[in-house]
C-alpha cells in the first residue's frame, strides 16, 4: 500500500502537474478521446437497444409457445388447429395472423395488427387490457361478438387520440375498413411489441379484412411437459406436406444474428474514431517522454527505478483514457438520442423491423466502452513509456538533451512488411467462421502492419533521392532539407499517421459514395427498366406476403396495348438459421430489360435453362453463407411445393432488405 | 589519519564510448583510492574525464574495463536494480545545473529521494525540514525551482543530496552556475558536511574555491590521472 501511495503521489507531482501546466494540449487530447469514445459508446448502445427491443418483442410475441407450425413462403390452413388440439401431447394451440396496417385518415407510420382467437390465445400469451371497473372484464367477449373491433396499445391511443368507442379506418392490400376501439392494452407482455404500436383483433375479423379466409400465418403450440422426440414426430405426421414444426427461437436467432453482424461492422467502423484518440494519446505521451527526458534522468539519478518511470507514463495514458471516457458520458447522452433513431431505422430497413422507444443502458456495453477506451489509451502510451524507462541516468550530467537513437535496418523492417502483405490476399479469401469474418479482419490488420513496416524503408529511399535531387537543384540547404525528411521519420511519424488516417477516411468515404452510385446504377440495370411498377400496398413492410389482388392481375392481363409484363413474387425464407429472399419471375421478359453480374457460371449456357425453369441463380452472399455454389442443388419448400434445382450461377446482388441472402429462381412460378 | 580501508577503490578503470565506428576514451586505466572522510577535488580541462569518473562513482554509468568498488559495492558487475538502490542509498549528488524537478516545490524535491527509498513520510518530512532550516530555505518550502535564485536552487539540491544520509557526496561543478558569493557558500556547505559530519566529498570543478579544503587533488588530462596531491 505505501508503494501505491508513493506512486500516486509521484504521479500527481510529476504527471498531473505537468498536464495542468499544459492545459490546452491536455484538453485537446481529452476532447479527442471523449469524441471517439462517445461515438463508439453511442453506436454500441443504439444497436444494443435495437437488439434488446427485437429480442423482447420476439419473446413477448412467442409467449409460452414451445413450437410453431408454419408453411415456408405461405400460410397454414386453420383446419389444422382442431386436428392438432386432438393430439394428446398438445396442451394448447393458437392460430395467429399478423400484418402491418395503416390508418387511412391519419398521416402515420403503419402499425402491427394481430389477429388471434382471444380464448385460445390466453394459454400462450397474457394479453391484458386496461380495466377501469369490473364490468370491463367482459370486453374480451366483445372482440368475439362484434366484428371489426380491436384493442390498441397505449402509444397508438395517444398518437391517434383514440378512446373506447372511437373508430379508426385501417387500410390493407385489399380493402379499407372501420375498426371500433374496445379499449387499451395494458403495456405488458405482448402489448409492448413494436414499442406498443400494436392492435389486436379477432382472427375472423382479420381473415375477412385481409381476404385470408381459412388461412392463418402460423399456429403456436404449447405442449404438455416431458414431450419426447417420438411425440413430436407424431405431431409432424399430422401436418400436411410443406407444413413444418419450427422452434420459435429460430426466427429470433436469425434476426439477432443479422443485427449482431450489423453491430460488429458498425462497431469496427466506429472504432476508427477511437483511433484518432489513440494517435492523440500517443502524441502527447511521446512528446512528454521526449521533452522531459532530462527530468527522467534526474529521477533515475536520485533512485527512481526504470519500472517506475514506465508506470508513470503508462498511467498518463490510462489517466487520459479514463478522463476522456468520463468526458464522453455527456457527449454520448447527447449523441445517442440521434443515433438511436437512425440506427433502429437502418436496421428496420435493411434487416428486421425493430421499434425502439427507449434507450436501454447496458452495463456490459458501458463496461466494454470503458475497457476499450482505457485499453487503447494505455496501449498508445506503452511505446513512449518504454522509451521513457530506457532513459540513461547518465544524461543527468549533460545540460543539453542527448537522445540515444537506436537505428534498426529499414530494409529488415521492409522484409517483414512484405512478409505480412504476402498473406493478405490468401487470408481475405478464407471463408467466414460462425458468421464472423475473422480472416478478413486479420488480412486488413496485416495489410496495415505490412505497410507500416515498409514505410521506414520508403522514407529512407525517398529521403536519399530527395536529398540528391534537391541538392542539385537548390544547393546545400536544399540537400539538408531533403535529409531532414529522411531523418525525422520517428518524430513526424505520428503526425503523418494521423494525417494518413484522415486522408484514408476521406478516400474511403469517396470510394463508398462512388461505389454506392455504381451499385445503384448496376441495381437499376439489374432490375427491369420498367415504365410502371405495380405492387401491393405496404409490400415491403409485410415481406411481400400478399400478392396483388386477382382483379388487378386480370386488368393487367387484359391490357390491349403492346406491353411486356414481368410477373414477380418474393418469399422470405430460412436456410438453416439464416434469412434469405426467394424471388421468382418471368425471366424471358426480364432478360430483355435487365442483366446480372455473373461471378460464377456460364451465362450463355445457363440462360436458356433458367428461362425453362431448370435451375436457379444464387447471390454471392447466399453462396458464401451456405457454401452452395454452381453445380450444387438448391432444395426448399415454398407454399407446399418441393423444389430441387441445380444452381446455374452465382451473381452479385446488392439488396439486403428483409434478409441478408438473396436467391433468384427464374420462371418457375409463372409456369406453374 | 584515515581508516585503512578505502571507500572508493578503482583499478585500471576505463570507460570508452563508441559512437559509430570511432572510439572515444572517457577515462583510461585509472587507479584510485579514496578514504572515508576525505575531500577530493577533481581538476582538469573540459573533456579531461572528470565527469566521466564522477558518473562512474555515482553509479550513473558502467565501466568498460577495470574494477570499481564504492562502499563495498562492486559497480562493475552491479545489475541495473542494484545500481538504482546504490544511487538512492549510498550517494548524494549535486550538479552544476541543480537538476531540480520543475513541477515539484522545494520541500517535495528534497523529500523525493527519501520517499523513493521507502522511508516513512513523516520521517522524511521532518528530516527535509531540518535540512532546509539548516540551509536557510525555511521560507522557501513551497516555492517551485523557477521561483528560486541560483544559490537557493543549489542549496535545495544539497538538501536533496543529504536526505538519505549518504556516505558519499558527489558534486559536479557545483559552483559553475553561481556567482562567487553563492559559490563560496556552497563550497563552505560541502566542507562543513565533511568536517562536521564526516562525509566523504568528491568535487569535480574548474574553480579554485575548493582547493584550500581538498585533502586530495587529482589532476586529469585526456582521461588519465596526471597528478595527485595529498594535503593534510
Amino acid at each position: 500500500m505505501p508503494k501505491v501511495a508513493l506512486f500516486l503521489r509521484l504521479f500527481s507531482w510529476f504527471s498531473i502537474r505537468h498536464m495542468l501546466k499544459h492545459r490546452g494540449r491536455t484538453i485537446t487530447v481529452l476532447v479527442g478521446i471523449a469524441l471517439g469514445a462517445a461515438v463508439f459508446t453511442s453506436i454500441r448502445l443504439s444497436i444494443h437497444a435495437s437488439l434488446d427491443s427485437f429480442s423482447k418483442s420476439m419473446n413477448s410475441i412467442s409467449g409460452r409457445t414451445d413450437w410453431t407450425v408454419v408453411r415456408p413462403g405461405g400460410r397454414v390452413s386453420d383446419t389444422l388447429v382442431g386436428l392438432l388440439l386432438r393430439h394428446p401431447c398438445v396442451r394448447a394451440a393458437s392460430p395467429i395472423l399478423s400484418t402491418y396496417v395503416k390508418p387511412v385518415q391519419k398521416e402515420a407510420e403503419p402499425f402491427l395488427l394481430v389477429g388471434v382467437d382471444p380464448i385460445m390465445d390466453r394459454s400462450l400469451r397474457s394479453w391484458q387490457i386496461d380495466r377501469l371497473n369490473k364490468e370491463d372484464a367482459g370486453l374480451w367477449l366483445d372482440l368475439l361478438k362484434y366484428p371489426y373491433t380491436m384493442f390498441i396499445g397505449h402509444p397508438l391511443s395517444r398518437q391517434f387520440e383514440l378512446a373506447a368507442g372511437d373508430f379508426l379506418t385501417l387500410e390493407h392490400t385489399f380493402r379499407k375498413s372501420d375498426f371500433r376501439v374496445l379499449g387499451k392494452l395494458a403495456p405488458e407482455g405482448p402489448a409492448i411489441v413494436e414499442g406498443g404500436r400494436i392492435a389486436i383483433t379477432d382472427i375472423a375479423t382479420f381473415q375477412e379484412f385481409t381476404n385470408l379466409h381459412g388461412l392463418i400465418d402460423r399456429i403456436d403450440l404449447r405442449l404438455r411437459p416431458a414431450v419426447s422426440e417420438n411425440d413430436l414426430e407424431g405431431i409432424r405426421r399430422l401436418l400436411p406436406e410443406g407444413v413444418f414444426l419450427q422452434s420459435p427461437t429460430e426466427t429470433r436467432k436469425s434476426g439477432q444474428q443479422m443485427i449482431q453482424a450489423y453491430q460488429l461492422n458498425l462497431s469496427i467502423l466506429s472504432f476508427v474514431s477511437l483511433f484518432v484518440g489513440m494517435f492523440l494519446v500517443y502524441s502527447i505521451v511521446a512528446l512528454n517522454a521526449a521533452s522531459r527526458r532530462h527530468e527522467l534522468a534526474i529521477l533515475r539519478s536520485i533512485g527512481a527505478s526504470s519500472h517506475l518511470l514506465f508506470l508513470l507514463f503508462l498511467s498518463e495514458g490510462l489517466f487520459l483514457g479514463v478522463a476522456g471516457w468520463l468526458m464522453a458520458i455527456p457527449i454520448s447522452s447527447f449523441l445517442v438520442k440521434y443515433l438511436l433513431y437512425g440506427v433502429s431505422k437502418t436496421i428496420s430497413v435493411l434487416f428486421v423491423r425493430v421499434h425502439v422507444e427507449n434507450l436501454v443502458l447496458s452495463g456490459w456495453e458501458i463496461l466494454l466502452s470503458f475497457g476499450i477506451t482505457v485499453f487503447i489509451s494505455a496501449l498508445s502510451a506503452y511505446h513512449p513509456a518504454r522509451k521513457a524507462m530506457h532513459v540513461d541516468p547518465k544524461e543527468v550530467l549533460s545540460i543539453s538533451r542527448q537522445e540515444k537513437i537506436l537505428k534498426k535496418s529499414p530494409f529488415q523492417l521492409a522484409v517483414i512488411g512484405f512478409f505480412f502483405i504476402f498473406f493478405v490476399w490468401p487470408l481475405s479469401r478464407l471463408p467466414v467462421i460462425s458468421g464472423f469474418p475473422l480472416a478478413g479482419y486479420v488480412a486488413i490488420f496485416l495489410l496495415l502492419t505490412g505497410f507500416s513496416f515498409l514505410s521506414p524503408w520508403g522514407l529512407h529511399a525517398m529521403g536519399n533521392f530527395f536529398a540528391l535531387f534537391l541538392g542539385r537543384l537548390g544547393g546545400e540547404p536544399a540537400r539538408l532539407a531533403g535529409l531532414y525528411v529522411r531523418d525525422s521519420g520517428s518524430r513526424t511519424s505520428i503526425s503523418v499517421g494521423a494525417l494518413i488516417t484522415a486522408v484514408a477516411l476521406y478516400t474511403a468515404l469517396v470510394i463508398m459514395v462512388h461505389s454506392f452510385r455504381e451499385t445503384v446504377e448496376i441495381w437499376v440495370n439489374q432490375t427491369i427498366s420498367g415504365d410502371l411498377f405495380l405492387r401491393p400496398k405496404m409490400a415491403d413492410i409485410n415481406h411481400h406476403r400478399d400478392p396483388l389482388p386477382p382483379e388487378v392481375i386480370r386488368t393487367i392481363k387484359n391490357i390491349k396495348a403492346p406491353v411486356d409484363l414481368v410477373p414477380y413474387r418474393r418469399f422470405y425464407l430460412n436456410y438453416d438459421e439464416a434469412l434469405y429472399q426467394f424471388e421468382a419471375m418471368d425471366f424471358q421478359n426480364f432478360a430483355r430489360y435487365g442483366k446480372f453480374f455473373w461471378i460464377k457460371g456460364n451465362p450463355s449456357q445457363s440462360l436458356p435453362k433458367l428461362i425453362e425453369g431448370e435451375g436457379v441463380l444464387v447471390s454471392e452472399v447466399f453462396a458464401s453463407q451456405t457454401g452452395l455454389t454452381v453445380g450444387d442443388f438448391y432444395q426448399s419448400r415454398i407454399e407446399g411445393a418441393a423444389l430441387q434445382l441445380p444452381i446455374l450461377g452465382v451473381i452479385r446482388d446488392y439488396r439486403t432488405q428483409g434478409g441478408d441472402l438473396s436467391i433468384i429462381l427464374l420462371d418457375i412460378f409463372s409456369r406453374k | 589519519m584515515y581508516p585503512t580501508s578505502p571507500i572508493i577503490s578503482a583499478k585500471a578503470l576505463t570507460r570508452t564510448y563508441s559512437p559509430g565506428t570511432s572510439t572515444i576514451i572517457g577515462i583510461n586505466e585509472i587507479n584510485l583510492e579514496v578514504f572515508p572522510g576525505q575531500i577530493v577535488v577533481l581538476k582538469g580541462n573540459s573533456g579531461s574525464g572528470k565527469s566521466t569518473l564522477l558518473s562512474l562513482i555515482a553509479g550513473l554509468d558502467h565501466p568498460t574495463r577495470g574494477e570499481l568498488t564504492v562502499a563495498n559495492h562492486d559497480l562493475k558487475t552491479a545489475t541495473p536494480t542494484a545500481l538504482t538502490r546504490y544511487r538512492r542509498d549510498v550517494v548524494g549528488m549535486v550538479f552544476q545545473s541543480f537538476n531540480l524537478l520543475p513541477t515539484l516545490n522545494v520541500l517535495e524535491n528534497v523529500c523525493l529521494p527519501g520517499l523513493l527509498a521507502g522511508h516513512p513520510d513523516s520521517r522524511v518530512r521532518a528530516k527535509a525540514n531540518e535540512l532546509l532550516e539548516w540551509l536557510e530555505l525555511k521560507s522557501r518550502l513551497h516555492h517551485r525551482p523557477s521561483e528560486l535564485s541560483g544559490g537557493e536552487m543549489q542549496r535545495t539540491a544539497i538538501a536533496r543530496a543529504l536526505i538519505n544520509d549518504p556516505t558519499l557526496i558527489l558534486a559536479d561543478e557545483p559552483t559553475g552556475n553561481l556567482d562567487s558569493c553563492n559559490g563560496k557558500i556552497v563550497i563552505d556547505l560541502l566542507v562543513d558536511l565533511n568536517r562536521h559530519q564526516g562525509r566523504t566529498v568528491i568535487i569535480a570543478t574548474h574553480s579554485k574555491l575548493a582547493d584550500p579544503y581538498a585533502t586530495l587533488q587529482i589532476y586529469l588530462r585526456d582521461g588519465t590521472i596526471t597528478k595527485k596531491t595529498c594535503q593534510r
